[in-house]
């Protein structure tokens, strides 16, 4: 793949970053933006909330994109970085191979997490 | 590989030797030259040799040179041809900063002058640095006029102009004042630690290129800039644009570059050819006109 094509996918993750993040954040660990927003829970990192997001669809779509952007995001800031210091055409096939599947078993690992909440919460 | 490592310059300065400070310098004064000299035949690493010249008012670097090798030292190795920034055969780096010696004067800087090869490239011998790196990556963007196949005749044996309006010319015309000094690419912190990457000098000369109105070559280039030590290798610390003797501005040239890229070419289609073709009656004695080989 062209190397434009990667980059503006490393600019739209990495804006689809703050926007998830942001959420994340709020949600989190700003409960006066909550309450601002008229969403008031007592305890939003207690056992019952964790799991009950973890049981929402809508909670794991924004948990697997988050996964994924910060996942391609991340690894191709490394991999810029490799290529950089590693520049051998040998070398730059290595650590394109190594990124992807780092990426991929990072990325199915996190799925099997996010979808073992599911029952998780649907059990609470 | 390692042969290649050890002569690449780094940039590396002589320890404590003064910074110097520019201003007026009085006649009579002398010019303290910290030199480094590389010989591949003799020595394994770089090392520094002391000069002393005396000054004369619009004494330039490349002038304070000469005075050394005409009057003490014949076998200092340095470049220079045209002594006018015209030819970009004097590049080196002066206390610290990549220079054009000819056009860089001993009062810009004052009387202790630190003179290397250019940083990032590999070294001939003492000051002379080997720009075949640079001058084979321009090579790789190709750098002329690519036209339709249709107009090939055309090309060969041209007999009209191409059209252009001026603001169409603007677009690239400040690339186009590149000398291929190589300044730039000393200056790029992404040329010191990548090889491979392309550089400022060539990816510049790629948008002066697609920028051009009259070009149809924007597949071609976008094959040779748009790959792992391509356009997107650049950090955009700017250090070529504040390097280039000419005014070019490499930097922007790159960011150009990566939003065409990203949104397409400046132009769809090249500028097609304008006027009548003039009527020449037949004479088989002319001589038929040949097409210059591109220039690059
Ligand atoms: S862009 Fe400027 S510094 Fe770079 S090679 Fe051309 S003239 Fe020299
Ligand atoms: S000698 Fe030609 S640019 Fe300096």
């Amino acid at each position: 793949m062209r190397e434009s094509k990667l980059w503006a996918l490393h600019l739209f993750s990495g804006a689809a970053l703050v926007v998830l993040l942001g959420v994340h954040m709020v949600v989190q660990h700003y409960p006066t933006i909550l309450s601002w927003l008229g969403w008031v829970e007592d305890d939003v990192r207690g056992f019952a909330s964790v799991a009950a997001r973890g049981a929402s669809a809508g909670w794991s779509v924004i948990y697997v994109l988050l996964l994924g952007f910060a996942l391609y995001h991340g690894l191709y800031g490394l991999r810029r970085i490799l290529h950089e210091i590693w520049y051998s055409p040998a070398a730059t096939r290595a650590v394109d191979a190594a990124v992807v599947v780092v990426g991929l078993v990072v990325f199915v690992y996190g799925l099997v997490a996010v979808f073992q909440a599911i029952p998780l919460g649907g059990a609470s | 590989m390692a042969r290649v490592l050890e002569r690449r310059a780094t940039g590396e300065r002589a320890t404590g030797a003064p910074a110097g400070a520019g201003g007026p310098i009085e006649a009579g004064a002398v010019v303290t030259l910290r030199v480094a000299r590389f010989d591949p035949e003799r020595d394994v690493a770089m090392r520094w040799q002391t000069y002393q010249v005396p000054y004369t008012p619009g004494m330039t670097v490349l002038d304070a040179l000469i005075a050394v090798k005409e009057r003490q030292d014949g076998s200092l190795a340095f470049r220079s041809s045209c002594r006018m920034g015209v030819c970009g055969s004097c590049g080196m780096l002066v206390n610290g900063k990549p220079r054009l010696t000819c056009q860089t004067q001993v009062s810009e800087l004052g009387t202790h002058l630190e003179v290397a090869p250019l940083p990032n490239h590999d070294v001939i011998k003492d000051l002379v640095p080997d720009l075949s790196g640079t001058f084979e990556r321009h090579r790789k963007v190709h750098p002329y006029i690519i036209r339709p196949a249709a107009d090939e005749a055309e090309m060969r044996a041209p007999t009209r102009e191409f059209a252009q309006t001026p603001e169409e010319m603007e677009r690239y015309l400040q690339f186009a004042y590149c000398l291929k000094c190589s300044l730039c690419v000393a200056a790029c912190p992404t040329a010191a630690t990548d090889p491979l990457f392309l550089g400022p000098q060539a990816l510049a000369q790629a948008y002066r290129y697609i920028a051009d109105s009259r070009d149809a070559g924007w597949e071609v280039r976008a094959d040779a800039v748009d790959g792992v030590h391509g356009v997107f290798s650049c950090h955009l610390a700017g250090a070529c644009s504040e390097a280039c003797p000419k005014g070019v501005d490499p930097a922007l040239g790159i960011q150009l570059l990566k939003r065409s890229l990203l949104t397409g070419p400046p132009h769809a289609e090249p500028a097609p050819v304008i006027g009548p073709r003039p009527v020449v009656p037949e004479d088989p004695a002319r001589p038929r006109p040949k097409a210059p080989p591109p220039t690059v």
